[in-house]
């Protein structure tokens, strides 16, 4: 593919474009499917590409993953160290050279996994509800401005769309400071 | 909210997304030791930060397997063709499993050969360790890469004619490829050439016999085997028994 429509195809990706998202999964699951099937039996394939999709889409979010290599490779590289890692305990693999190298680093599969508090505050954000909610995911999960949340939200500048933020980051830390009390008085 | 506490939430999400300078990156870390409410307050942060992302990861996964159910369900009239296909298998085994069964039927020499034939274990790899295209070879056999050890062994007895045992193991290599034939006139060579494995090379001819259908050459062959003090003396004369 040319490269251009790919790096282009990843900046939506990484703007969250839904579209492209969808577009990409369905054109690289069957040749991911194949090439696993061959290699790999008795695991869910399909299952591990949603997985490698997954990370793949979060990398792209987090700029770890910026385009040197080709979309394919690099997602068929986050799938090959998943099947390897699942593969490792239970029986020993063919080499799987075939697969074009792509320097991932070691942090690939990491900071995806949430700890106990972090699964906590996906509760609170639903309560506290809007505008904290839309605020704050625009703001840390899709790389938003504060001018861009101020316009798109009807703030009257980034400033005002700042301290509305910092104010949803407050009540949120105190629902959640309240919740430690309420554990470490259940433990 | 007061401004100091605004500053440091900037200062937070700088350390946390890795944009400070190593020098800020540093102050912040001894701040942290400390001064234990700023401490609490970075955790804090930091968790909701992470909290905020895991809320849309988790929201994106599931959309990915509403995708993926959206691709099964296109695909499903093709998995019940699959299904279809897969019944008819059954059936043609089963059919076959009652065919096998049937009492005082005779097993063809198809069936018989694969009860009967059993690789030879590997016994020349520690030989000659210092060939590196015999130890390939062997490695293809050992791997059960047949048709990848036919040719591997073919270029070995090039320049290595009078290697019987290494011909032993191409003999079977090219019986286990499907070349029966090919594989009884190379165990001729190594059971003419008195080789350590010749009493092997005379079952297994026996066996490539019978896997080509040669009834008659079978029992001839299985007969020669039939002596006393040969290795494959009992086998031969079960087999004989069944054919």
């Amino acid at each position: 593919m040319n490269k251009d429509v790919e790096l282009e195809e990843l900046d939506r990706v990484k703007s969250g474009d839904e579209g492209v998202l969808k577009q990409l999964y369905k054109k690289y699951r069957p040749s991911f499917m194949q090439w696993a099937h061959w290699k790999y039996t008795g695991i869910d394939v399909a299952d591990i590409y949603q997985q490698a999709f997954t990370i793949f889409y979060f990398n792209v979010k987090d700029g770890k993953f910026s385009g040197m290599s080709s979309v394919r490779t690099y997602l068929f590289a986050i799938g090959k160290n998943l099947l390897n890692k699942l593969a490792e305990g239970t029986r020993k693999i063919e080499s799987l050279d075939d697969v074009g190298d792509v320097a991932l680093s070691s942090d690939i599969f990491e900071g995806y996994e949430a700890t106990h508090r972090q699964q906590v505050v996906s509760l609170i954000l639903e309560q506290v509800g809007e505008p904290c909610k839309t605020i704050l995911t625009r703001y840390y999960f899709d790389n938003y401005s504060m001018e861009s949340i101020a316009d798109s939200m009807g703030y009257k500048t980034a400033m005002v769309a700042k301290k509305k933020k910092c104010e949803c980051l407050s009540k949120i830390r105190a629902v959640l400071r309240a919740k430690d009390v309420q554990m470490k008085g259940n433990a | 909210m007061s401004e100091q506490e605004e500053n440091d939430i900037d200062l937070i999400e700088k350390y946390h997304g890795g944009k400070l300078s190593a020098e800020e990156r540093r102050l912040l870390e001894a701040r942290i030791k400390s001064d234990p409410v700023f401490g609490a307050m970075v955790t804090d942060y930091t968790d909701i930060i992470e909290g905020v992302k895991h809320e849309r990861r988790e929201k994106f996964k599931s959309t990915v397997k509403t995708w993926e159910a959206e691709i099964l369900r296109e695909q499903q009239p093709s998995v019940f063709r699959t299904y279809w296909k897969l019944a008819a298998v059954f059936l043609v085994l089963a059919l076959a499993a009652l065919y096998i069964f049937i009492p005082g039927r005779k097993e063809t020499p198809q069936e018989l050969y694969a009860d009967y034939f059993v690789p030879y274990e590997d016994v020349i790899t520690t030989r000659d360790e210092s060939n590196p295209l015999l130890t390939e070879s062997v490695h293809l056999y050992d791997e059960k890469k047949y048709n990848l050890a036919v040719e591997s062994f073919s270029k070995y007895l090039t320049s290595h004619p009078d290697d019987h045992d290494a011909r032993f193991y191409y003999g079977l290599s090219l019986l286990e490829s499907g070349r029966p034939q090919e594989s009884m006139e190379s165990f001729d060579i190594v059971i003419k050439g008195n080789s350590l494995l010749a009493e092997q090379a005379e079952w297994y001819r026996a066996l490539a016999s019978l896997k080509l259908g040669d009834l008659s050459v079978t029992k001839s062959l299985l007969h020669e085997i039939d002596r006393e003090g040969h290795d494959y003396r009992a086998k031969a004369a079960e087999l004989l028994g069944k054919l």
